[in-house]
């Protein structure tokens, strides 16, 4: 590209009015050797661009950071209790537990269940085995329960509104002044 | 939009994010802060981004957004005096510059001291590569406006650098 098409597009660079592509062809012209010395200047703008457009976050832990900031607004959401789903969820695990319970006291089949072994020390030990799976299986449930240990520290946060309750104190006894003041002006 | 669209789609503008961030603010803590604020921001507005005809340009906005109040509060601004005094105190002179051939640092200079309308416009622009539309749309403002303030900004920066080395020829 030549000298007279090079200025003409800088006419319309310095007036805004450049297009993406003319300002390549700029980017491109003042990146090579044969720039004129008046335009030396330019030479170090477009060096300037170039190394800035190569700038990028430094901090190794950026997207980890993001995923923590994250994550935690995302368990909070879930037990959001503005949202409505949380009320239908208690209403579905009360029925759950009012039938558990009915079926417990009230056996609406009787009759059914009698002696199905001869041998008690036979049905003694394989009460023993179904108890023992039902215990393992309680414990791999209740793993996952530790979460909650995550909602503590959340309510360590909410007690430092406790903080709050000193300063209340110190506004009711402006309260008290008023009654002096009143006190006062009474006399 | 789904917290993996949003991964895909919006996390990787970070680098772009910060780098408006760092042109406004000059410094990679508070840059890197402001993109973590404007991300954890869009991520709690992910369900209406899709709304949006341009993410990028509504992410631009909400890092600007930041970054100027981030200048607007006190202690930024005190920040900001006390380093001015101390690098003055060691200050080189522009001619200095110019003779170590150091020009993209000065012109670095020059743009950190242009007005912060046109400083951001520059930077979409030139850095950026953005088209008038969508930064006109960053900026809410016409794509005139724009077009001015962008003319402004590149004659500001070619009269700062010719008046200097006008100053050193005259000086040698």
């Amino acid at each position: 590209m030549n000298l007279q098409e090079i200025e003409k597009i800088l006419e319309k660079y310095y007036n805004g009015e450049t297009t993406l592509d003319e300002e390549k062809q700029l980017r491109m012209f003042f990146a090579g050797s044969e720039v004129p010395a008046q335009w030396k200047h330019l030479a170090g703008f477009f060096s300037y661009v170039g190394q800035e457009k190569e700038v990028k976050i430094e901090s190794p832990e950026f997207e980890r950071k993001f995923d923590a900031t994250v994550g935690e607004t995302r368990l909070s959401k879930i037990f959001d209790l503005r949202r409505p789903w949380i009320y239908w969820m208690a209403g579905v695990a009360a029925s759950v537990l009012i039938m558990v319970a009915i079926f417990v006291k009230f056996d609406p089949f009787p009759g059914k269940i009698s002696d199905t072994y001869e041998n008690p020390e036979v049905a003694y030990e394989q009460a023993k085995k179904v108890l023992l799976f039902v215990s393992n299986q309680m414990n791999k449930g209740t793993k996952n329960l530790h979460q909650i240990d995550k909602f503590e520290k959340g309510l360590k946060d909410v007690q430092s509104i406790a903080s709050f309750n000193n300063s209340l104190e110190g506004v009711n006894r402006i309260g008290e002044m008023d009654k002096i003041k009143k006190l006062i002006s009474n006399n | 939009m789904s917290p993996e669209e949003f991964k895909i789609q919006v996390f990787p503008l970070k680098n772009k994010l910060y780098r408006l961030a760092l042109r406004l603010l000059g410094k990679v803590e508070e840059a890197e802060d402001s993109v973590q604020d404007a991300l954890v921001k869009l991520w709690t507005k992910k369900d209406e981004l899709e709304n949006f005809d341009s993410v990028e340009a509504f992410a631009m906005i909400v890092t600007r957004n930041l970054c100027l109040d981030k200048i607007k509060s006190k202690s930024f601004q005190v920040e900001r005096l006390q380093e001015r005094s101390l690098s003055q105190a060691g200050r080189h002179d522009p001619g200095e510059l110019m003779e170590s051939a150091d020009m993209a640092g000065l012109i670095r200079k020059i743009v950190e001291d242009l007005p912060e309308q046109q400083k951001s416009i520059l930077h979409m622009r030139d850095i950026e590569e953005m088209e008038f539309e969508q930064i006109a749309q960053v900026l809410d403002m016409n794509v005139n406006a724009v077009r001015v303030n962008l003319s402004r900004a590149r004659k500001k920066v070619r009269d700062t650098v010719l008046k200097i080395q006008e100053y050193e020829l005259a000086r040698n």
